[in-house]
């Protein structure tokens, strides 16, 4: 019960996504052989494994990339949980495209229109005494951003397979 | 399983020549002809260590140094797969693999990096083969013979390597292992179709079942031996009943079990309700219920959960799964592209956030969806379902059971509390000791009541007792076995056809062979009627010739079935070495004006064409490969032979290039 709480939470506040999908851009970009942006597709299935406690627990640098991610589900005998990232994809289009609007009028990201890209701001002022984010934040900040350094390695056609979606 | 093989890479350890490529045609008999020395044995272990094998017997020196990847490319039914690793470092194989899958697969000059693990890869080829993520004795069983069945294994049934073509007392490759040999016998009857996914999920459940049949016939038999014990106590306590004027009833001792329990319930009814308990009794009650209560609710949350995500795993077993016909199928696409076209569309202000001050919003989210559209296109592909999946419904069962055992125990106990509450309340009745009789009396009644109708758990008993002798059935071993024996009679009815055309001595041609899955060996009938194994058999002609006709009827037979976990193809190194011995090294180089007698050459050209003509019956759905000192003297006008290279004059699988 508490995990749909959370994930209320979450995406009930889309600034947390904004910051979320700039980390995750940025873990993209720092990973990806030719240091390019990630497809705008990519943020909406990121959204969909982290805002599930159940998806986004086995991301962590324990593993080394997305083929071990993915095994984390059938050796923890719940592939029907990965199995579920298409159909919380499509549930969280809206909420996806909300969060890339305020990260992009926040200056976090940058569309670029021709190839359907964002591109993430590269470095940020520190933020002030007192302003900090709350540690929960920076550890699902820190999850999207390995979520994106795996993203990063793989083309768009083999995440797909990995994740079993059909875009 | 559509599995054929399409080329053979090697990568230079040198990079300024392109890599080796060695194409194969799918549905024909390949031929690579060659003398010796020039890396014909290579190519079975090279396809072996591509396939995630756990050690790496590709020969050393020449074939091991000038490379750095070794590769294959092979068809699925969906799609074309480059798999391609690393080279061995000493006797250290390498766990850098490269994967690409794609409708049409293109070899790169060079290998990128890797981006597949070996674990990744045997996940992967366990996953296209549509392995069942069972171990054969159930969950708990960690015997390593009858551990999940892995793709690896089925390695045994496609693979001819010189040392087992023409071998008397193996026939499959790599069984000379104890361990692999067990496992595939322990498998064979799943090879075969024998047993399959259902009767695996019901041995599965049936371990469940016996482990809660047991608990409950145990709690049976103890509320049972007490019984009589309490048909006497409730008597006894009626007696008192009546001594306090509660009950007319004159005839306690002959009346039965249901009449006492009316009797009972009756006065129970009739007793009015007091209020006269303290303060402190309450509250504690009153604590002790909101615990209960607690509880109650998290078991009831949890019930919730786990029954959603059974009926998830099921709409999603039903939608996407159908492991009897085909193990994939499309699902509905995310189309990402096609909903922003929706949204840019259908609102006024901007798409994303309502606001009218960027009106350029709307024209900038239609190219990004045009842009999307594109991509989507490159990167259509088909979802695979996870193997694990029918293992994950059979576990959210039992968490489901066990969870609903949870809460009857809890209610259980929660009556109980209320039971030994009311006690209290009775205790500070004015007629003390009347009303405390009456609160053990409804004790009483409880555990009287559930014995006398049988209780829930002869009903439970009774249930699990008809699901164990239904799912017994399925996985009944007569019928496991008779369904065996149909298998290896269909397969061996099919090595007598193609012995026909095979050198044997005439009577072998006769009576059809016996396969047998428990020896994994092949027995003929004697001159005097008694069954002998392949060992026994003299002669290597007649050796290799079981091992050609057992391949392709085995190939045949997997064919014929609905869905099938062996590759198709077959490799066969050297099968005519029984004819054409080693040559001494001065005879090499004039290898090609050898002469040998008729006879020898007749029966080569009659293993090719036995293979060709096993291929070409099943209209090319299986491939075999040969690697050989024929040439096309001996296979040259055999239909549906595919020459593939010369390895003579230089010629070579490791170019004489990259090392000279």
């Amino acid at each position: 019960m508490g995990e749909v709480l959370e994930e209320v939470r979450i995406w009930n506040t889309p600034v947390i996504g904004a910051y979320l999908l700039w980390r995750f851009t940025k873990g993209y970009a720092s990973t990806h052989p030719s240091g390019d942006a990630p497809v705008a597709l990519l943020h909406f299935v990121a959204v969909a494994i982290l805002t599930s406690q159940q998806l986004s627990a086995p991301v962590s640098n324990m593993r080394a990339d997305l083929p071990s991610y993915l095994r984390s589900f059938e050796d923890s005998k719940s592939s029907d949980t990965l199995l579920s990232i298409h159909e919380r994809t499509k549930a969280r289009l809206a909420y996806t495209l909300r969060a890339i609007d305020i990260a992009v009028a926040q200056g976090l990201l940058f569309w670029d229109t021709e190839t359907a890209q964002l591109y993430p701001k590269s470095e940020l002022k520190k933020p002030s005494r007192g302003n900090a984010l709350k540690s929960v934040h920076e550890q699902t900040g820190k999850k999207a951003e390995i979520l994106g350094n795996w993203f990063g390695r793989q083309d768009l056609a083999s995440i797909a397979n990995y994740l079993k979606i059909v875009f | 399983m559509n599995f054929q093989l399409l080329q053979l890479i090697i990568w230079p350890k040198n990079a300024e020549f392109p890599p080796r490529q060695v194409n194969f045609q799918p549905g024909m008999l390949n031929v690579i002809t060659g003398a010796s020395r020039t890396g014909k044995s290579a190519i079975i272990p090279i396809i072996d260590y591509c396939l995630a094998s756990g050690d790496c017997s590709i020969p050393i020196d020449t074939i091991r140094d000038f490379a750095s990847w070794y590769g294959i490319v092979f068809q699925t039914d969906y799609e074309q797969v480059l798999l391609a690793r690393r080279v061995p470092l000493g006797n250290q194989v390498s766990n850098d693999f490269y994967l690409l899958r794609s409708a049409i697969v293109s070899v790169p000059l060079t290998i990128p990096d890797k981006n597949e693990t070996t674990d990744g890869v045997k996940n992967y080829l366990n996953t296209i083969s549509g392995m069942p993520y069972f171990n054969l004795g159930g969950e708990d069983d960690k015997k390593a013979y009858t551990a999940r069945l892995s793709f690896r294994d089925l390695m045994a049934l496609i693979f001819q390597s010189q040392d087992i073509v023409a071998n008397q007392n193996i026939l499959f490759y790599k069984t000379h292992a104890h361990e692999h040999r067990e496992k595939l016998r322990n498998w064979f009857p799943f090879i075969l179709g024998a047993e399959n996914l259902d009767t695996l999920k019901a041995r599965q459940r049936i371990q469940v079942i016996e482990k809660r049949l047991n608990q409950l016939r145990r709690e049976f038999d103890k509320t049972k031996a007490v019984s009589s014990a309490w048909k006497a106590n409730m008597e006894g306590h009626l007696r008192v009943a009546k001594e306090y004027g509660l009950l007319q009833e004159e005839n306690l001792q002959n009346a039965d079990p249901e009449a006492l329990l009316n009797m009972a319930r009756q006065i129970l009814q009739v007793i009015p309700e007091h209020s006269l308990t303290e303060f402190k009794d309450i509250d504690t009650a009153n604590k002790n219920i909101a615990d209960l209560e607690a509880e109650e609710r998290y078991l009831s949350a949890e019930i919730g959960l786990v029954k959603k995500r059974l009926s998830d795993v099921k709409r999603l077993s039903t939608g996407l799964t159908d492991y009897e016909s085909s193990i994939r199928k499309r699902v509905d696409r995310l189309q990402i592209s096609k909903w922003l076209e929706e949204v840019s569309t259908e609102t006024s202000g901007c798409p994303a956030c309502g606001s009218t001050e960027h009106p350029n919003g709307k024209a900038e989210l239609r190219k990004i969806a045009s842009v999307f559209s594109t991509i989507e296109q490159q990167s259509k592909t088909l979802a695979e379902v996870p193997t694990s999946f029918s293992r994950e419904e059979q576990r959210l069962n039992q968490e489901l059971e066990t969870l609903i055992d949870n809460k009857k125990d809890f209610q259980r106990r929660f009556d109980l509390i209320m039971q030994t509450n009311s006690e209290a309340r009775a205790e500070f009745q004015r007629r003390k000791n009347m009303y405390l009789f009456l609160g053990n009396m409804q004790a009483s009644l409880a555990t009287f009541e559930s014995l006398v109708d049988g209780g829930e758990l002869q009903t439970e008993i009774a249930l699990l007792e008809r699901e164990y002798t239904d799912l017994m059935a399925t996985i009944n071993e007569y019928t496991v076995r008779a369904r065996i024996d149909a298998a290896t009679a269909r397969i061996a009815q099919g090595v007598l056809r193609h012995l026909k055309t095979l050198d044997v001595e005439s009577k072998y041609r006769e009576v059809a062979p016996r396969f047998d899955t428990k020896d994994l060996n092949v027995s003929v009938l004697s001159n005097d009627n008694h069954w002998h194994y392949l060992g026994q058999v003299g002669s290597a002609s007649n050796w290799v010739s079981f091992h050609i006709a057992l391949m392709c009827a085995l190939q045949e037979y997997f064919l014929s079935q609905p869905v099938s976990c062996v590759p198709s193809f077959v490799i066969f190194d050297q099968p005519s070495q029984v004819y054409f011995p080693k040559l001494k090294r001065n005879q090499i180089a004039t290898e090609t004006d050898l002469q040998f007698p008729d006879e020898d050459v007749e029966a080569v050209k009659g293993m090719f064409k036995t293979i060709a003509d096993s291929i070409r019956a099943m209209n090319g759905r299986w491939q075999s490969i040969i690697l050989d000192h024929a040439d096309d003297t001996i296979y040259g006008d055999i239909e549906g032979v595919h020459e593939v290279e010369v390895w003579r004059d230089g010629n070579k699988l490791i170019p004489e290039a990259w090392y000279s």
